[in-house]
């Protein structure tokens, strides 16, 4: 510890301050800790191409096409989550489920994001009806 | 201010950069195959090799070992030009660029913990800006921020006590060439 002292300068507090400040900061972007409005709807997108929008108080699970295979989403309680993913690292799988507004679930390599709004749905614009083809139930 | 390089002959030189090339891929693998329970989050021990590299052979060094680092663990891992291809040469050409700066004009007020915590911000910033611009493509990308940072924070000076460790290390074997790389810690 102490020979550990002997190496510390001051810049090193400086930039730790400063990371501290920013990664304090940045929960009040997030809706990660629960700043956001509940999520009434879920926009999801794969390859920057809205394919569907749900709203999230019916519970349902249906496959979107991703870039590399079939992507099986569930929506539950008011949440939706990636169940099942045709990628390498299934880190949207383990990202769980996203229930804030504001929050969101990305696959990069299936290309896709589900983005969730708290605004409720104009009723124009139901899953069925926005490219439908897309999802497949 | 000496350069690290001048008590070095250049096979010496590449032969070490070539070290510590080989040192960062087997640390990048062996980091994809350890769990991980933060999705967003790795420790990214492969920037203990560029670490390494600045600290002792310089900074052409360092870029090399991170360029070859990303370019050899996008092939083994069958990621080469996939969008992770890109979030990580953003990520570490960003972070070397800001550790190489550092570095550079800050010897004396930066030790191996605060410019790898540098590193370890450039990185996690330039890789947001990447995906917001690549995979997101909306302003939503900001949530995603603390997620980040606050495991790279941790991440950053973790990497940053292991490569002070082993620089210290380093400088006490290594006295071929009257290394002055104590010194400079």
């Amino acid at each position: 510890m102490k020979t550990l002292v002997k190496y510390l300068r001051p810049g090193d507090g400086v930039v730790l301050v400063l990371f501290a400040a920013l990664a304090i900061g940045s929960f009040r972007f997030g809706s990660f800790v629960g700043a956001g409005d509940a999520g009434l709807a879920a926009i999801i997108t794969v390859n920057h191409r809205e394919v569907a929008t749900v709203e999230l108080n019916k519970a349902s699970a249906f496959n979107v096409q991703g870039a590399l295979g079939e992507i099986t989403l569930q929506i539950e309680k008011n949440s939706i989550r990636v169940r099942r993913s045709a990628c390498p690292n299934q880190v949207c799988v383990k990202q769980g489920a996203a229930r804030r507004s504001g929050e969101i679930l990305v696959c990069v390599p299936n290309r896709l994001v589900i983005l969730l709004r708290g605004e409720s749905l104009p009723s124009d614009r139901m899953p069925q009806e926005s490219r439908g083809d897309a999802v497949t139930h | 201010m000496r350069s690290p390089t001048k008590s070095m002959s250049k096979p010496q030189m590449l032969t070490r950069t070539a070290l510590l090339a080989g040192f960062g891929v087997v640390m990048f693998l062996f980091e994809s195959l350890l769990p991980h329970p933060l999705p967003w989050a790795k420790p990214g021990l492969a920037n203990i090799a560029t670490l390494l590299a600045l600290y002792w052979l310089g900074a052409a060094s360092a870029w090399a070992v991170t360029l070859l680092r990303i370019l050899l663990g996008s092939f083994f891992l069958g990621s080469f030009l996939n969008p992770g291809f890109w979030l990580s040469l953003a990520g570490g050409v960003a972070s070397v660029a800001v550790m190489t700066l550092l570095k550079k004009f800050g010897e004396k007020q930066f030790s191996v913990i605060g410019i790898s915590l540098a590193g370890a911000l450039a990185h996690v910033l330039a890789q947001i800006i990447v995906a917001g611009f690549l995979i997101v493509r909306r302003w939503e990308i900001v949530y995603l921020l603390p997620v980040m940072l606050w495991p790279a924070l941790f991440a950053g000076v973790v990497v940053g006590l292991a490569a002070l460790f082993l620089l210290e290390r380093l400088s006490r074997l290594h006295d071929d060439a009257k290394s002055d790389l104590g010194n400079r810690l």
